[in-house]
């Protein structure tokens, strides 16, 4: 007989630990659609956390968090975006170079920004919604109907990159570029712009992942408290087939996963609670194997496109 | 009044590599203009130039009097002007109807959209199917797709990239229909081939380019095919006296020469249950080149690849000399003399990025003449490579030059010998000739010959009936994975060819 009331706590957990995943995760789709490699996911995350802390903190409101926070995602996507489209740099290095960069540049800005109190500085967040009725249902209720604002943003975001992705007619053409660029430059569309617009929302999808760490979780900036979820997200994105849908899907199951090991942490005590930890990483390898073998990604994705390139 | 399109002064250089040269060209509505020259004369490129795929580096394109600025292919889509490009453009992931539909506007994508692709493939007899990906299509569908993808733009110039080549011989007179029927709409078509007698048929006017360079554009009515062929090919003598086209062909008796291949029996069935090969059955003797006539996606690609070791057949036998190489090693075949000239040098003849001279080594660099003491020897390579671009004409003829710096012939004339270099048993070659003008064909042609006096056997599979009909000394022809019958070419009519190349499943047994 399973525990109801400790079944709807878990997913209650689920749904708060897989939503920063999620938000990476459907940046790193945006991404690839387009085809570019976003690997840079990890540190655009700090770049969210910290400029919603930041935000929060000298004004004391969390929407001003959230724009700020936005606004740094899309000006690290922009900086990668150059790097791999203008500049035609290896995606991968111009990822991992731009991981270095804000794991760096956030903690010494933190300092700067916060002072003495770095790292302790406490800044207004966002509470959740408690849907009246809804959240009192058994199971579901806490998970569904009792989340944050960003939670709700986040299934919204994903069901438009769904339905901006296959169904409307500027997503046919980003797929068509993230498959064969220059079919698509044929064809008559601006394939640089709309890999830089990828790589933009690409990173402030990325960036609303940090946000929602500071301002709907922990309510502070710490240092590399992205803690590689931008790399589980990159995971994500492949067992989830590159659809935003799916790749919300595969988040939510690290994120269950995580919510999880939690649980046997507290009821196991007995047990060095390290063998816990491994579990969403191990998870995450199984599930790859399994799920991940079929998986096709788009055709182009990583290859700088070079017009004149014979 | 200025002309329609006028075409001032273009230069185009790739690197060191001159591709345009001063072109200049006046065409007007309701004409068809051929493109005709050598491989590496320029023409995918002029046509590149125009489409705005490549930035000329001087002169100016002027459409209805007004300067066009060719920044960007869709602004060359908004004036009217569409390419079909040799190598397709299409997205393999997605079907016929969402290619068509890329980078249109919304206003052009509803459903009547829908109704007036289906509409123009009726009008063209254009067979496509739509509930399929392009990835899943036969060449000659991938083809009518683009086609349709640049009818469907409303294009007042179209250029047309050696359209005929992937085509069915049963395809082509239709297709030239519908080429017609564009040009009397008032469209201006520039059609870039090699074949002489269709441009004939189709051309109002031939402009011959060579190196780079517009030799002449010509009225095609009152100009003899000889001038044409001796404007492409300029001081080299024309193939009437370069004796090998004309000359009476020399069919090898290998009657009583031993069996070089034996397949017997193969069959191929693909994960998704279809029959790729259906008991398939033949031998090429020693000295004897088997020709493999049918339309495209008939099993030809697929034999190849099982011969080659390429693809592990169902069930079947295949000797070679007399030992079975059923399942042998890919590696273990070439090891026992099998060359290959695959169908698509890109993708599986050539590494583009690696230099002429190491592509020619890469597939038998452990042999002792690139090595020098255990090592590779980079001069030998050289020294090889040097010597097999002199002996094919490979041009631009520098080694070092990375392989995806040449012309579609030229790549082909390095594979060629590179696996003709190491074909010492046998030597399968798909669709040699795709692409390739007048001249390289028969340069390509003449080394097969020689490969086979020398008692190689070779498997000669193309789509191009003429060619094939013209090499071999035997010829099998395919359809449906099966050898619908083997005859020979002297005593052979094109009717009956093709008739087994459309035989019906049910009629062949």
């Amino acid at each position: 007989m399973i525990d109801l009331v400790l079944l709807g706590d878990v997913l209650a957990v689920t749904a708060r630990l897989g939503t920063p995943i999620a938000f990476a995760a459907l940046g790193g789709v945006i991404a690839e659609r387009g085809g570019l490699y976003n690997i840079g996911l990890e540190g655009q995350i700090l770049a969210g956390a910290l400029g919603a802390a930041a935000g929060s903190f000298a004004t004391g409101s969390a929407v001003i968090g959230l724009g700020c926070g936005i606004n740094c995602g899309l000006i690290s996507g922009l900086l990668l975006g150059y790097m791999s489209i203008r500049l035609r740099i290896n995606q991968l290095v111009g990822g991992i170079a731009l991981n270095l960069l804000l794991a760096g540049l956030t903690a010494f800005l933190s300092r700067q920004i916060f002072g003495a109190q770095a790292g302790g500085a406490r800044v207004n967040g966002f509470s959740q919604i408690d849907f009246p009725f809804l959240s009192d249902l058994p199971v579901v209720g806490p998970s569904l109907f009792s989340q944050d604002p960003l939670f709700y943003l986040l299934i919204g975001l994903a069901i438009a990159a769904w339905f901006w992705l296959m169904k409307s007619h500027k997503g046919l053409d980003q797929r068509a570029v993230g498959e064969n660029p220059k079919a698509a430059d044929l064809a008559g569309v601006p394939v640089f712009r709309m890999q830089y617009l990828a790589i933009a929302v690409s990173g402030a999808l990325a960036a609303l992942a940090g946000v929602h760490l500071v301002l709907s979780q922990v309510y502070v900036f710490a240092e590399g408290m992205s803690a590689g979820k931008g790399f589980i997200a990159l995971a994500a994105i492949i067992l989830g087939r590159w659809s935003p849908i799916g790749a919300i899907c595969a988040a939510l199951f690290f994120g269950f996963c995580d919510a999880v090991q939690f649980k046997l942490q507290f009821t196991s005590p007995e047990i060095p609670y390290q063998l816990f930890l491994i579990l969403p990483y191990f998870a995450s390898l199984i599930a790859l194997v399994v799920l991940g073998a079929k998986a096709s990604a788009p055709a182009s994705v990583g290859l700088p496109y070079d017009r004149e390139h014979r | 009044m200025d002309p329609f399109l006028k075409v001032t002064g273009i230069d185009k250089s790739f690197g060191a590599v001159r591709a345009l040269h001063n072109v200049n060209l006046l065409a007007s509505k309701g004409e068809c203009i051929a493109i005709l020259g050598e491989n590496g004369a320029g023409k995918t490129t002029f046509a590149s130039v125009l489409i705005g795929l490549y930035q000329p580096d001087n002169g100016e394109i002027k459409l209805g009097g007004t300067p066009v600025s060719v920044t960007s292919p869709a602004k060359v889509i908004e004036h009217g002007i569409g390419m079909i490009h040799q190598h397709f453009s299409l997205v393999g992931a997605m079907t016929a109807e969402e290619n068509i539909l890329i980078g249109l506007p919304s206003t052009k994508r509803g459903a009547e959209a829908r109704a007036r692709i289906r509409q123009l493939c009726s009008d063209f007899d254009f067979n496509v199917d739509f509930d399929i990906r392009v990835t899943e299509m036969p060449v000659g569908m991938k083809q009518r797709v683009e086609i349709l993808k640049a009818l469907f733009r409303d294009v007042s110039i179209l250029i047309l990239d050696e359209p005929t080549s992937v085509l069915a011989p049963t395809e082509v007179a239709p297709f030239l229909k519908g080429v017609r029927k564009l040009v009397a709409n008032g469209c201006l078509v520039f059609f870039i081939s090699h074949k002489l007698d269709e441009i004939r048929e189709i051309a109002d006017r031939v402009m011959v380019m060579r190196h780079g360079r517009v030799e002449g554009v010509l009225p095609v009515a009152t100009t003899p095919m000889a001038q044409m062929s001796a404007l492409m090919m300029g001081e080299k003598p024309t193939s009437e006296t370069v004796g090998m086209a004309k000359a009476k062909k020399v069919r090898n008796d290998t009657s009583s020469a031993p069996d070089a291949l034996v397949v017997s029996d193969v069959c191929l069935i693909d994960p998704s249950g279809a029959e790729i090969l259906q008991d398939l059955t033949l031998t090429v003797k020693a000295g004897e080149i088997l020709g493999i006539a049918g339309i495209d996606g008939n099993g030809q690609t697929e034999l190849s690849e099982v011969i080659t070791g390429l693809r592990r057949q169902t069930s079947g036998a295949i000797h070679l000399n007399g030992t079975e190489i059923s399942s042998a090693s890919i590696a273990s075949r070439i090891a026992d003399g099998i060359g290959f000239v695959p169908e698509d040098r890109h993708a599986e003849g050539l590494v583009l990025s690696l230099s002429v001279e190491e592509n020619m080594a890469f597939r038998s660099i452990s042999e002792d003449r690139f090595m020098s003491g255990g090592l590779i020897s980079r001069r030998a390579i050289h020294e090889i490579a040097s010597d097999a671009i002199a002996a094919f004409d490979i041009r631009p003829s520098d080694p070092k030059l990375n392989a995806s710096a040449l012309s579609g012939g030229n790549q082909q004339k390095v594979v060629l010998a590179r696996e003709v270099a190491r074909a010492c048993n046998l030597l399968v070659v798909v669709q040699p000739t795709k692409g390739l003008d007048i001249g390289a064909t028969e340069f390509v042609q003449n080394q097969i010959r020689t490969v086979a006096q020398s008692g190689v056997g070779v498997l000669y599979i193309s789509t191009e009936l003429e060619h094939v009909l013209d090499i071999s000394d035997r010829v099998a022809v395919m359809a449906f994975g099966r050898i619908t019958g083997v005859v020979d070419p002297e005593n052979t009519t094109l009717q009956d060819i093709g008739l087994l190349m459309t035989a019906a499943p049910e009629e062949v047994q």
